[in-house]
C-alpha cells in the first residue's frame, strides 16, 4: 500500500483531517441538540405537533408550536420534486439521445449554468417576476373554475405563496436533479438499449425502457432532490409569503422552517424559548435532509453495484 | 397489448416533441432572469454608474442608491478565506480517498463528506453564530467565511475527486513503475496532468462561495457604515444584501438590490465561463 516514507506520512497526516471533519459534524449536531433542548423540556412534544408563534416578554407566557411550518416544509418540497423530476427526465433523454450535437451542447451549458445560479437570484426573479406571474395567469383562473377542490380553494392575494415557492425551488434544483440522472443513466450497459432496438422498439419505446432500468436512480435523485429542496433558505424565504399557518391550498403563503428561522432569528434571541424553538426546528430539518441524502446515497451505490454484475 | 405500428409511431413522435418543448421551455427562466436583471438592475447601474461599485448603501429614504461596496469587498474576502481552508482539506481527502479505495477510512471519509452535503446551509449559519458568534461576541467576517468553509467542502471534494478518477490507468501505473511514491507521483504526474481541472475546481468552489447567502444570515453581520472594518468585526456580502434588501419594505433597497443582483450575475457568468473554457482543454 505505501510505496515510501512520504506515502506513510501522507496516510497519516490525512488522518487527523477526517477525524476533525467528522468531528465538526458531530459537534455540529451537539449543538442543535443541546441548543434545542430548553424547547423540548418546556413543551414537550406539543412544539412539533401544534402550531403557533406567541413570543413573550413572560417566560411563562411563550408558547410555540412547529407543527405548520414542518408540514409547510414537506408540503413545498414534495411539490417541488414533483415538479422538477418529470423536467428532469426530458432533459436527459433530450441532451443524451434526442437533440444532435450542436443543439444539446448548448443547452447543457445553459442546464449547467442555471445549476450554479446563485439561490438568492432566483429568489428575487421569484419573487418579483414568477410570482405575479403565476398569480394572474394561473392562480386566479383555477381559483376561479376549480375553486371547489381544496387545493384551490384560497383566494390568491399577493402571489407569495406555496405554489410560487414549490415552483421557483424546482427551477432551481432541476439541474441538481438532472445531473444526477444524466450520470446514472451512462451506467447503464449498452446491451439493454441494442436489445430494446433490436427487437423492434420505436425510439420512445426504447427510452422508457432505459428508464425503467434507471428507476431507482429516478427515485435516488428525487431524494437528493428533496433533501436540497427541503434545506433551501433563501428561495423559500423570499417566495413563500412567510405566514404562520397550516392549510392545503397551494396558493396560501406559510412558512416553511428554513425560512422560519430566517425571519425570526434575530428577534428571538430577546425572547427565552423562541431560540431553542427555532434551533428544535433545524434539528428537525438536518434529521429529515440528511434520513434523505442517506436513502438517496444509499439507493445510489446499490443500483451501481447491481447493473454492472 | 397489441398496437399497431402507425399508432406506436405517432405516439413516438408526439412524446419525442413534447419531451424536446419540456426541455426547451426549461431555459425560459433563465432568460427572464437575465431580461429582468439588466432591465431593473441595468437601469439602477446606468445612473449610479461605476459609483456602484464604491460607494456605501443608501439610507432608507435617501434618493440616491448608493453603492455596495462593503458587501463587495465581504464577499471577495470571505469567499477568498472560505476557500483557502477547503481545498486544502478537499485535496488531501480527495487525493486519499482516489489512492486507497479499499481502506475503511476512505469509506468513512466518503460517508462523512456525503453527509456534509445533506446539512442544510441555514444550519451550518446556526451553528456557527452558537460557536463562533457567541464566543467572540460578535459577527464578523471570519465567521461567515467558516460557515462558508463548511458548506463548500462537499463541492470542492466531489470536483477534486472526480478530477483524480479521470488520471488514466497507464499514467498511473507508468509513474508507479518507475518508482515513483505515490506522493511523488501526485506531485510530477498527476498536478501536471490535472492542472486545469484542478484550477476548474478551485473557481467553481469560489462561485459556490460567492454566491451563497444561507450560511451568511447569522454569521456575517451586516456592515453598512464603513467598506471594511477588519476580519475579526462584521462585514457584509452581496448576496446577503440582496436577500435583505429584497425583504425590505423600502422601494430604494429594493433598487440596490436589483443593482446587486445584476453585478452578482455578471461576476457569476464571468467566473463560470471561464472554468467552462478550462475544462475544455482538458483532453485525457
Amino acid at each position: 500500500m505505501f510505496f515510501s516514507k512520504s506515502d506513510k506520512l501522507l496516510f497519516y497526516s490525512t488522518l487527523p483531517l477526517i477525524v476533525g471533519v467528522l468531528g465538526i459534524l458531530l459537534i455540529l449536531s451537539y449543538m442543535i441538540l443541546s441548543q434545542s433542548w430548553p424547547s423540548f423540556q418546556r413543551f414537550g412534544f406539543a412544539v412539533l405537533t401544534t402550531s403557533a408563534w406567541s413570543p413573550s416578554d413572560d417566560p411563562q407566557r411563550e408558547f410555540y408550536g412547529l407543527a405548520a411550518p414542518i408540514a409547510s416544509s414537506l408540503y413545498v418540497s414534495i411539490l417541488s420534486v414533483l415538479v422538477s423530476v418529470p423536467i428532469s427526465i426530458c432533459l436527459t433523454l433530450t441532451l443524451i439521445e434526442i437533440l444532435p450535437k450542436y443543439l444539446g451542447a448548448p443547452l447543457r451549458y445553459v442546464t449547467e449554468v442555471m445549476g450554479g445560479l446563485p439561490t438568492v437570484i432566483y429568489g428575487l426573479w421569484g419573487s418579483t417576476t414568477l410570482a405575479p406571474f403565476l398569480r394572474d395567469q394561473v392562480m386566479k383562473p383555477l381559483h376561479d373554475y376549480l375553486g371547489f377542490i381544496p387545493l384551490f380553494s384560497c383566494r390568491p392575494l399577493t402571489g407569495h405563496s406555496m405554489l410560487a415557492a414549490s415552483i421557483t425551488l424546482a427551477v432551481a434544483t432541476t439541474p441538481y436533479v438532472t445531473a444526477l440522472l444524466i450520470e446514472g443513466y451512462y451506467l447503464i450497459p449498452s446491451k439493454y438499449k441494442e436489445g430494446a432496438y433490436s427487437l423492434g422498439a420505436t425510439d420512445y419505446e426504447a427510452y422508457k425502457i432505459m428508464m425503467g432500468i434507471l428507476k431507482p436512480y429516478v427515485i435516488a435523485a428525487s431524494l437528493l432532490g428533496f433533501s436540497r429542496a427541503l434545506s433551501e433558505t433563501t428561495i423559500v424565504a423570499l417566495t413563500v409569503g412567510n405566514s404562520m399557518k397550516l392549510s392545503l391550498c397551494l396558493f396560501d403563503p406559510a412558512y416553511t422552517i428554513p425560512s422560519l428561522i430566517a425571519n425570526q432569528f434575530e428577534s428571538a434571541r430577546l425572547y427565552e424559548y423562541a431560540l431553542p424553538t427555532l434551533f428544535a426546528g433545524a434539528l428537525i430539518l438536518l434529521l429529515i435532509s440528511l434520513a434523505a441524502s442517506y436513502a438517496g446515497i444509499r439507493l445510489v451505490y446499490g443500483w451501481r453495484e447491481r447493473i454492472h454484475v | 397489448m397489441y398496437r399497431s405500428m402507425t399508432s406506436r409511431r405517432v405516439r413516438n413522435y408526439v412524446m419525442v416533441i413534447v419531451m424536446v418543448a419540456v426541455s426547451f421551455l426549461y431555459v425560459t427562466p433563465l432568460i427572464s432572469i437575465i431580461y429582468t436583471a439588466v432591465e431593473r438592475g441595468g437601469a439602477v447601474l446606468v445612473e449610479a454608474g461605476l459609483r456602484f461599485l464604491a460607494d456605501l448603501p443608501p439610507t432608507p429614504l435617501s434618493t440616491s442608491v448608493g453603492g455596495i461596496a462593503p458587501a463587495l469587498i465581504g464577499s471577495l474576502l470571505a469567499s477568498a478565506l472560505a476557500i483557502l481552508i477547503t481545498i486544502p482539506i478537499a485535496f488531501l481527502m480527495a487525493f486519499y480517498v482516489t489512492e486507497f479505495p479499499r481502506h475503511p477510512l476512505s469509506r468513512v471519509c466518503e460517508v462523512v463528506v456525503r453527509a456534509f452535503s445533506g446539512v442544510p446551509s441555514i444550519v451550518v449559519s446556526m451553528f456557527i453564530y452558537s460557536t463562533v458568534v457567541m464566543s467572540m461576541g460578535t459577527q464578523s467576517l471570519l465567521a461567515g467565511s467558516l460557515a462558508l468553509a463548511i458548506v463548500t467542502l462537499p463541492y470542492t471534494y466531489v470536483y477534486f475527486t472526480s478530477a483524480f478518477r479521470s488520471i488514466p490507468e497507464s499514467l498511473r501505473e507508468a509513474a508507479m513503475s518507475l518508482g515513483m511514491s505515490r506522493v511523488g507521483a501526485l506531485i510530477h504526474v498527476y498536478v501536471g496532468v490535472l492542472r486545469r481541472s484542478l484550477l476548474t475546481g478551485l473557481l467553481m468552489s469560489y462561485v459556490r462561495a460567492f454566491g451563497d447567502t444561507a450560511p451568511l444570515l447569522f454569521t456575517m453581520g451586516f456592515l453598512m457604515n464603513a467598506v471594511f472594518a477588519g476580519v475579526l468585526q462584521q462585514s457584509n456580502a452581496v448576496p446577503l444584501m440582496i436577500f435583505v434588501y429584497a425583504l425590505s419594505p423600502y422601494e430604494n433597497f429594493h433598487r440596490v438590490a436589483w443593482g446587486a443582483t445584476l453585478v452578482l450575475l455578471i461576476i457569476y457568468l464571468a467566473l463560470f465561463t471561464v472554468s467552462r473554457v478550462l475544462v475544455r482543454g482538458v483532453k485525457l
